[in-house]
């Protein structure tokens, strides 16, 4: 029994020392746009628009299963920009005859001629595969994609033109915002992940070229994604998979986070919706790990790509050493010294909270939106409990998929919060 | 929020930009540790001669000594301060008696490892200084104020709580001071002062000065994250004291057991006897106030009259602000106030001091046609200080060499005759400065052999477990100057019997430094009685 209770508190210490560590590195992460003025200043973009626009534009919009409202809401936006010369591509899958209707339907609606619909016939359904069945339609210099929900700036094609002109990178990474913060403490949580995501980490990985990018809002010399040969059909991650590959290829990325340029997405609402998306997601990163691209890259490149793909799985651990830390406290008995010990990864996990807490006043600072409420911050405190089991659970989720092999797209609904009245009118006038 | 520019400017991302690198050895660097080295030769000077042993000296010793070896106190650990002030002492002395042996007094050794402190200090004073734009030969002046000033090289010798959460609070300040403004240098300076804190509870007074220089000078954009990682890091560091006392099962009051709720919390602030109102004479505050000023009234006089104008500079408003926050508890009526209290406030006078010098030198130099004036002014500052020098060198002399009132060697004295004379099976009650000399000589138990006096009287084991029969059980009481004023003061009557039952064997020293070893009459329960 003794022998029990030693490797319990071995056990309790053993996973609280890495944990610090991991957690500080977390906080330390997710603040780097805030480090310093330096920092701040350097991860402001402000688009400054050039006189005249260089590039042309092909946007890939997958949709699948989708409604007419969001698409019409989305292709809408894109259709309004206020760049001169946009191709939006819509590309469906063959066996999705509802969504094809709609895409005909606003084909047929579009008075532009600049929309286009691509027809994916693969019998994989998958968003890689309508991917690349779409880049063989795209004439542009520059591919973009847009998730089917986004809603985009007016201005982001021009700053994105004027960014490819200032700093001659072959990929630029948009911003993108969750505007339905306000439906639930999930969508709440949701949208200060991606607002740190976007405002913050991803300029600490783009700053040491080992950036993980998303799949919304991108944008790449075309000539650069032939070459190399479009999306890997069979990743769920296939942004991070391309993104490797990239970096593996010494190219580098640019991150413009400008608040009045970001694209508005929908958030999930409920906890299964969200615990669905971040199972897909896990699940995309252990098979980017499995398929080994990450090993071509140089030391520290390798190591920071790595802590991306691995972050999410390992911080699902927090949510189970307090438990263990009580636990082992109550049975053991441990030396004060070794007692207090366990309980020293509670400084980053409080950090984290109180750093969600000054995020969410930034992000609603940033955005324009009305000051954040204190209940808004009352839900920030008190769900992070059990987003830290809901963490756990997609990370297991993610884990017993892999080893099953089971990698359909599980993909997420769209409910539409995100449209305000404003955008559907637009778009009806378009459509 | 776009801007629109006719020409595109290149954006090139600042990281990728060489930076070139500072030499980390300047010329500020040398002056500061110079001025530190010579302030704290100054404090070494004779640290075993002036002042005078005070109690609380030996506790935090006696509890470090304790610490090394492996208890937070020899007795129960009653939450009277935290322990992270003697949890730093006890590797340092320990590392000093390394070197001194074991002959040292166990004191002595706690004030050597003082002088470090006030060497770390004094860094700090300078730095702070320079950081707030201060001219060097100004900041210089700050550490030769310290460093010449009788009341802070008295108190700086002292092996005092307060004189180890000074460079802590000092290096807090510091840091929030920081040009580069970086977030996490915000967060250190929190877990700094939170140290500080855990060091000496009272330095909490001048947390309102700290938050006002990281709201006036962290950027503006990135404040609130700045403010955030510095309340937390410096909470939690505070934090682990209640879960140390909470994993003790001591955190509130309970039977059979001390608290941190009862005996830490409300003894300090409720219980404790209150000190007087300053302005009536005769209270104890008034005189503690008179002693201060005795030691030293000029760097008081112009450090409050200094932080009147520190008010009116937005540079240096925060040291008034620290000043005049230090005088509150010392204006208020009743509760305690301890002796130790002014280390604290000594150095934000001098920069003060240099601060409101530094102005008047910059508006001189604003204002046209004042070559002179501006000239003038370190001269007339070069005069002052020389009158000042003239005024402080007999004072400091007198502390550096006098033999006078050589208490340590007539404790030392004392010592040595107890250690021949009495055994490890006698009971004898003991100042807390003897207790941990005394146990090295072989006397080791908390509760037999050297037993500190006041413990007789008030540890709960005392008459429950260790000494049932009160004063019957004592063999000797050595009695000091510090045991006659706690007498009466802490109602120690079971020591009080044990003394009416003595007789003196032996005295040492004289008036102040008087050491009395009484022997207590024979009872069947001493070791008198049992020979």
């Amino acid at each position: 029994m003794q022998v029990l209770l030693n490797a319990l508190i071995g056990v309790n210490l053993a996973v609280s020392v890495p944990l610090l560590f991991l957690g500080l590195f977390t906080c330390y992460w997710t603040t780097y746009a805030w480090h310093s003025p330096e920092n701040f200043d350097e991860t402001t973009f402000v688009s400054q628009r050039a006189g005249t626009s260089r590039f042309s534009f092909s946007v890939i919009v997958p949709v699948r299963d989708e409604s007419l409202r969001v698409m019409s809401a989305t292709i809408g936006c894109l259709l309004a920009q206020t760049h001169d010369r946009v191709q939006a591509v819509l590309s469906v899958g063959h066996d999705d005859p509802d969504t094809l209707d709609h895409a005909f339907a606003l084909a047929k609606a579009d008075t532009t001629g600049r929309l286009t619909v691509s027809i994916s016939w693969s019998d994989v359904h998958n968003k890689p595969t309508q991917l690349n069945a779409a880049l063989s339609s795209c004439t542009g210099d520059i591919v973009g994609l847009l998730d089917a929900e986004s809603l985009s700036a007016p201005d982001l094609l021009s700053g994105v033109d004027t960014v490819f002109q200032q700093t001659g990178v072959s990929v630029v990474q948009g911003g993108v915002t969750l505007t339905n913060y306000r439906s639930s403490w999930v969508s709440l949580r949701s949208a200060l992940e991606y607002y740190a995501h976007h405002r913050s980490k991803m300029h600490f990985s783009a700053a040491r070229d080992a950036i993980l990018m998303g799949g919304n809002t991108v944008f790449f010399k075309r000539s650069l994604l032939e070459e190399l040969g479009g999306w890997d059909e069979s990743n769920l991650a296939e942004d991070a998979e391309i993104s490797l590959r990239l970096l593996s290829l010494g190219h580098s990325v640019t991150v413009a986070y400008d608040p009045n340029l970001v694209s508005k997405e929908e958030a999930p609402v409920t906890m299964r919706a969200w615990v669905k998306q971040r199972t897909r997601w896990n699940l995309g990163f252990l098979q980017t790990i499995s398929k080994g691209v990450w090993r071509e890259l140089p030391g520290r490149q390798r190591r920071l790509a790595l802590w991306h793909l691995l972050q999410p799985s390992l911080m699902s651990f927090t949510g189970l050493v307090f438990p263990l830390s009580v636990l082992s406290y109550f049975l053991c008995h441990p030396p004060l010294a070794l007692a207090m010990l366990t309980w020293v990864p509670l400084v980053p996990t409080v950090l984290a909270v109180v750093i969600e807490c000054v995020l969410l006043r930034s992000f609603t600072h940033d955005h324009g939106s009305q000051p954040a409420r204190v209940r808004d911050y009352v839900k920030v405190v008190l769900s992070t409990p059990i987003y830290q089991m809901m963490l756990s659970v997609s990370a297991i989720r993610a884990a017993v998929k892999f080893r099953r092999g089971d990698f359909r797209w599980d993909k997420t609904m769209h409910e539409g919060r995100h449209l305000v009245d404003g955008d559907v009118q637009l778009v009806e006038v378009a459509a | 929020m776009s801007t629109v520019l006719d020409q595109p400017s290149l954006h090139v991302p600042l990281h990728r930009i060489p930076v070139p690198k500072k030499r980390w050895w300047t010329a500020d660097r040398a002056l500061g540790v110079a001025l530190a080295a010579l302030g704290a030769t100054v404090v070494a000077w004779g640290l075993n001669l002036f002042p005078a042993l005070l109690g609380d000296e030996g506790i935090y010793t006696s509890q470090a000594f304790s610490t090394l070896h492996g208890e937070l106190t020899p007795y129960t650990y009653t939450y009277d301060h935290p322990f992270a002030g003697w949890l730093q002492l006890a590797p340092l002395q320990g590392l000093v008696r390394l070197f001194a042996g074991n002959d040292e007094l166990m004191v002595v050794s706690g004030r050597v490892v003082m002088v470090a402190y006030a060497f770390v200090s004094l860094l700090f004073v300078f730095h702070i200084a320079r950081r707030l734009g201060i001219r060097r030969v100004y900041a210089g002046l700050a550490v030769l104020l310290l460093t010449l000033s009788p009341l802070y090289i008295t108190e700086s010798r002292e092996v005092l709580l307060d004189n180890i959460a000074l460079p802590w609070v000092l290096g807090a300040f510091y840091l929030a001071l920081t040009p580069s403004r970086r977030q996490w240098l915000y967060g250190l300076s929190g877990m700094m002062f939170g140290v500080g804190v855990l060091s000496k509870e009272t330095v909490v007074i001048v947390l309102p000065a700290l938050a006002y220089v990281i709201w006036t000078r962290a950027y503006r954009p990135i404040r609130s994250m700045s403010i955030a990682s510095f309340v937390t890091l410096g909470t939690m560091v505070v934090l682990s004291y209640p879960l140390f006392a909470l994993l003790r099962n001591e955190l509130l009051p309970g039977p059979r057991h001390v608290s941190l709720w009862s005996n830490g919390i409300m003894y300090q602030l409720a219980s404790r006897k209150g000190s007087g109102f300053v302005f009536q004479p005769g209270s104890a505050r008034a005189g503690l106030v008179h002693q201060w000023l005795a030691l030293d009234t000029v760097i008081l006089a112009v450090g409050f009259g200094s932080a009147v104008a520190c008010l009116f500079i937005a540079r240096v408003r925060f040291i008034g602000l620290a000043i005049f926050l230090w005088a509150l508890p010392v204006l208020k009526p009743g509760g305690y106030l301890p002796q130790m209290y002014v280390v604290l406030v000594i150095p934000f006078c001098a920069l003060a001091a240099a601060g409101v010098v530094d102005a008047v030198g910059n508006g001189l130099a604003r204002t046209r046609g004042s070559r002179v004036t501006t000239r003038l002014l370190p001269v007339l500052v070069a005069v002052a200080a020389v009158i000042g020098l003239v005024n402080y060198i007999p004072k400091v002399r007198h502390i550096t060499t006098d033999r006078g009132n050589n208490q340590v060697a007539v404790t030392a004295q004392a010592e040595a005759y107890l250690k021949t004379r009495i055994t490890k099976a006698d009971n004898v009650l003991v100042d807390p400065s003897y207790w941990g000399d005394l146990v090295v000589a072989g006397l080791n138990h908390p509760w037999q052999g050297a037993i500190v006096y006041y413990q007789f009287d008030l540890d709960p084991l005392s008459s429950g477990q260790y000494m049932p029969q009160g004063w019957q059980d004592v063999d000797y009481v050595v009695e000091t100057n510090e045991m006659r004023d706690n007498l009466t003061a802490l109602g120690l009557t079971k020591l009080s019997a044990a003394i009416k039952h003595s007789t003196v064997v032996a005295r040492f020293g004289s008036g102040g430094t008087l050491v009395l070893v009484r022997a207590v009459e024979a009872t069947p329960y001493n070791q008198k009685g049992v020979r």
